[in-house]
């Protein structure tokens, strides 16, 4: 399941990928918000077999969010977790590639 | 005329206002009713969904496709496993690498080295696992993953027992600790080119969104449009009959090519360099017996490098060149010697995958130098050796490698390796 739901604008989420270590190779983490207003918020990190991966973005702006993870072998395994204002929003073992989305919208009444 | 004023107002703008306000709130109900049964929605809270929500939905939906070419865009040899299968013996007169290099094996793996030397001849046996494996259960990968600090510990011992002449030391054994780090950093530029055709991705998919929200108010059956939508095998006539006209969302693989080769372009980059830590420590006679009164305690801290490059018409084939240095402390026994040495080396090596393995020859120069004069032999210092590596697959987790050394300078022996390397295969879930 690839669209995981809302995220609040002005939160701050930060994710990260627990590389399994018995990975083949490298896992390369990205997120970006694609802003409804226009342009894109980008961060990107490397996760090493048995290491971790880590991409952040503050103050989300109205838009569209998306969080990829690549890695090397299709067998690749690891943990993906994404924390939204410091509290985690999802986490889930994964296999292979990997892609959640998410629509930042205000709260409703904002 | 006041009258037909306020009419005439009530008429352009309060009544329009008012059937928008209430197509839209029609729409965000419909939305909401809908929601829940549409393929791969997750569960939120009805309040907050809306026909945007859909909308997400439904652009994740139809992106996801899409995605799938950065599988496509991985080179064949992606497929086949490039880790080093074997424990380490460096330093040793088993050593089967010609520059040793701090690239930890997976899980778990053995070596048993026949070594050769002015000496005699000797064997060595190396077991190599992941401390991360000791410490916590292997089905908890979470715990695995965040014990784990990419390295493994390799120890060896002689093969036909650690106190042979059975005075009560030990022979020799040997700790072995790879550390390896990846080779691309967070800020790199390849980076920001993946994280670039990622942005424009998201970009054009908030723009998807808006515009297929959009679609949903103004649908004719919001509900039956928006099963359409996130469904699969939609096509024109379908759309027009449940969103009441044709909806297509401008979809360019371009973007999603120029996103896979941009992350390729960046994992073969972080692939290409390391940069590793490699700790040694030796209790014994590293040199088994080979040179008298070399008994002692042995402390190696190192750094060791690497770049490769991939060559050939179908770029499988790759070169490299390793260099390590490092320091030593040596601590004799017999004669209470302590000394300093700064070791090292530089090679070239060039492998090819093979299968699971993968075929590699090396060739390069070691250094050790010095050291209490008088004390080399004991010490093992001031020499400079060439040294030339093979390594042939046997099996899909076994490989044969052959080392050998020989001095340029310096009163050390020459060392032949002939090794049995093995691979714990890892479980598939």
């Amino acid at each position: 399941m690839a669209f995981r739901g809302i995220l609040r604008t002005g939160s701050d989420v930060e994710a990260l990928f627990l590389s399994d270590v018995s990975n083949d190779g490298p896992a390369l983490l990205l997120i970006a918000l694609g802003k409804a207003t226009a342009g894109a918020d980008t961060d990107g990190d490397v996760a090493a077999p048995g290491g971790r991966a880590r991409v952040e973005l503050k103050r989300l702006e109205r838009g569209f969010l998306e969080l990829v993870l690549d890695v090397k072998l299709e067998a690749d395994k690891g943990r993906l977790q994404l924390f939204a204002d410091g509290q985690m929003r999802d986490d889930e073992a994964i296999e292979g590639d990997t892609r959640w989305t998410y629509l930042v919208k205000a709260q409703p009444g904002a | 005329m006041l009258r037909a004023s306020i009419g005439f107002f009530v008429c352009m703008f309060v009544l329009p206002h008012s059937a928008f306000a209430q197509r839209e709130a029609s729409a965000r109900e419909a939305c909401r009713d809908v929601f829940p049964s549409l393929p791969g929605a997750p569960s939120i809270p009805r309040q907050d969904v809306d026909c945007e929500v859909v909308a997400a939905l439904i652009v994740d939906r139809q992106t996801q496709p899409f995605f799938s070419v950065l599988r496509k865009a991985i080179p064949a040899r992606e497929l086949q496993s490039t880790r080093p299968s074997g424990a380490s013996t460096s330093g040793t007169g088993g050593q089967n690498e010609a520059i040793a290099a701090p690239q930890p094996i997976a899980l778990a793996a053995a070596t048993l080295a026949a070594v050769g030397s002015d000496g005699g001849s000797d064997a060595i046996a190396s077991i190599a696992v992941n401390p991360a494996m000791l410490l916590t259960d292997p089905a908890d990968k979470e715990a695995v993953a965040r014990l784990s600090r990419f390295l493994d510990l390799s120890l060896l011992v002689p093969v036909d027992g650690i106190d042979r002449d059975e005075d009560g030391d030990i022979d020799y054994f040997g700790l072995r600790v790879r550390i390896n780090a990846t080779g691309l950093s967070n800020g790199s530029r390849l980076l920001e080119q993946a994280q670039l055709a990622l942005g424009r991705i998201a970009e054009l998919d908030a723009q998807r969104v808006a515009i297929i929200e959009q679609q949903l108010v103004d649908a004719t059956d919001v509900q039956a449009c928006a099963r359409e939508l996130a469904g699969d095998g939609a096509n024109e006539e379908s759309l027009v009959a449940a969103c009441g006209a044709p909806i297509t969302l401008e979809i360019s693989p371009t973007d999603y090519e120029t996103l896979a080769r941009a992350l390729a372009v960046a994992r073969e980059e972080a692939d290409s360099r390391y940069l590793g830590l490699d700790l040694r420590f030796d209790v014994g006679d590293p040199t088994l017996g080979a040179v008298p009164l070399a008994r002692g305690r042995f402390l190696t801290a190192g750094l060791a490098a690497g770049r490769n490059y991939a060559f050939g018409a179908d770029a499988l084939s790759r070169y490299g060149v390793n260099a390590r240095l490092a320091v030593r402390y040596a601590s004799l026994s017999d004669t209470a010697l302590t000394s300093f040495a700064a070791e090292g080396g530089i090679g070239l090596e060039v492998r090819r995958p093979f299968e699971t393995q993968q075929v590699a020859a090396g060739l390069g120069l070691e250094f050790r130098q010095g050291g209490e004069e008088g004390s080399e032999n004991q010490t093992q210092t001031n020499f400079l050796m060439v040294r030339s590596s093979l390594r042939v697959p046997l099996s899909a987790s076994a490989a044969l490698s052959i080392g050998f050394g020989k001095p340029l300078t310096g009163d050390t022996s020459s060392q032949l390796s002939v090794a049995f390397d093995s691979g714990l295969l890892l479980p598939r879930r």
